[in-house]
């Protein structure tokens, strides 16, 4: 849908009498379609075995179909959350980038909390930082692929899905569809590049200093020092990279 | 005069840079509408905006009165629209995509779209991506104008074309504008396609319309004169302009 709109594809579309809501939700359904035809797909050729032939004590179809579902709503998040990054972004690169930082942003600020709380000597038996690490793990919906998860998660990411669907539909309502990477509420694409491209710089420099070159021991004013200055580097870099590609 | 399309103090800016300086804009019905300027002057934004693809900073949109906000669908029902770049769904066969035109509006007519299919031989089993930009640009002017819209908008259809691409669009435009008392809205560079095809102009600099007229009253408004000098021309040609002549632009 970004690259639709930076091509201006998207424009014809939209002057067709059909609402913005609509286009929306035939995009969605169509991937869903796509998704569960798939996952449904999967589950034949796996059950079919299963039911027929010999399998290990404890493989069985209802267990098969469960894994299939938890499966299916994890793709389906990791789709849905995808699906409303296209729908903010203004190009294709910013949709990757948005996609990304939806995905994974909870998990990285946590990350980052741990490293700025480490670099400010807070919890020095790391042992609240270890759960915030842990717990954190679990904001990030390709995490739960790895791992085994009952219905809660099935639920829960059910209802992530459908937060981002809702949350879809109302940004292609009041988004302003204007070329060149414009975000309905994050500036530009340059700009939001620009500030995730510091803050992993920040985190990454942050924690390499420290674990590095200062040997773990930490001030918080040298920190803050390091911190600010990678983010501005990263920052002015981005932004004097896509000046140039601009140009 | 009735008022087809109404726009009142529109303002555009991308970025740091205004497109649109509160700009007023009054079109009559049943009028072919040109809208001219220079390149980056905001024709685009401003057909995109009367289109509702894209919303103005600030100021209103009216059609027949009636302002169109940010609502949807509705009106768009009544509009035909052919953009500068037709690169829409390019995988779809021509006849597909107009299946699609048949879909979405309900005075969708075959016949029109058959015969004038036939008129520009546009060949309906290609793919959209196979066909030349004429003949993409036809497909496009072809599912704007099969359903009989009240409103057209154009923009720059003919940028780019033959001669003989160019003179079956205008002829399709003007035919649709006749017999149907549609109300065009035709943006372009091409000074010849205005004066053949509009009968009301409006000239866009700086952010607004700066000269709207009907096309016979900036006809009469112009004059070209042609001077001869014996020997070496002097310093200052304009002096060779008889007193009195009302000038408001000189070319040599």
């Amino acid at each position: 849908m970004a690259g639709e709109r930076y091509g201006r594809k998207l424009e014809h579309l939209l002057a067709l009498p059909v609402t913005r809501g609509e286009i929306v939700l035939t995009k969605f359904a169509a991937g869903v379609l796509t998704l569960t035809l798939g996952t449904a797909l999967g589950l034949v050729i796996t059950g079919i075995p299963v039911l027929f032939l010999p399998t290990p004590p404890g493989l069985t179809l209802p267990v098969v179909a469960q894994t299939y579902l938890q499966w299916w709503s994890v793709f389906l998040t990791v789709y849905a959350l995808a699906f409303l990054a296209g729908t903010m972004a203004g190009n294709f690169r910013s949709a990757v980038l948005c996609c990304a930082a939806l995905e994974f942003a909870p998990f990285c600020l946590a990350l980052a909390a741990v490293a700025v709380l480490m670099t400010f000597g807070v919890d020095p038996g790391r042992r609240y930082l270890w759960q915030i690490f842990h717990y954190g793990q679990f904001l990030t919906p390709v995490v739960l692929v790895q791992r085994s998860f009952g219905w809660e998660s099935t639920a829960l990411m059910l209802l992530t899905s459908l937060a981002a669907l809702a949350a879809a539909v109302w940004v292609f309502h009041v988004a302003p569809f204007e070329k060149n990477g414009e975000f309905f509420a994050f500036g530009n694409s340059h700009a939001l590049q620009g500030t995730a491209f510091g803050a992993v710089a920040a985190v990454v420099v942050n924690w390499t200093v420290y674990r590095r070159v200062l040997g773990g021991k930490p001030n918080w004013l040298v920190g803050l020092a390091v911190l600010i200055v990678a983010f501005a580097a990263a920052f002015q870099a981005t932004r004097f990279v896509a000046r140039k590609g601009a140009n | 005069m009735a008022m087809a399309i109404e726009a009142r103090g529109l303002q555009k800016r991308f970025g740091q840079c205004w497109v649109l300086r509160g700009l007023d804009l009054k079109v009559p019905r049943g009028s072919i509408y040109g809208l001219v300027g220079r390149n980056g002057a905001g024709k685009t934004t401003l057909l995109r905006i009367l289109l509702g693809i894209i919303w103005p900073d600030d100021g209103e949109v009216f059609v027949d009165g009636v302002s169109i906000g940010k609502s949807d669908a509705e009106w768009k029902g009544s509009i035909g629209y052919v953009p500068d770049v037709p690169d829409v769904y390019y995988n779809l066969r021509v006849s597909d995509f107009f299946a699609l035109g048949k879909r979405f509006y309900s005075k969708w007519d075959e016949e029109t779209m058959t015969r004038l299919t036939g008129l520009l031989g546009l060949p309906l089993k290609r793919r959209l991506r196979e066909l030349a930009r004429g003949q993409r640009t036809l497909a496009a002017l072809v599912f704007a104008v099969s359903h009989h819209p009240s409103y057209l908008f154009l923009d720059e259809p003919t940028a780019g074309l033959d001669p003989l691409v160019r003179r079956e669009v205008l002829k399709l435009v003007l035919e649709e504008a006749a017999e149907r008392g549609t109300t065009v809205i035709y943006s372009t560079h091409i000074l010849a396609d205005l004066e053949r095809a509009c009968d009301r102009i409006g000239l866009l600099a700086g952010g607004r319309i700066a000269v709207e007229k009907a096309l016979d009253d900036i006809k009469a408004g112009a004059r070209r004169i042609q001077v001869v000098w014996e020997g070496e021309p002097p310093e200052d040609p304009r002096t060779a302009i008889p007193a009195g002549e009302p000038l408001s632009c000189l070319w040599f």
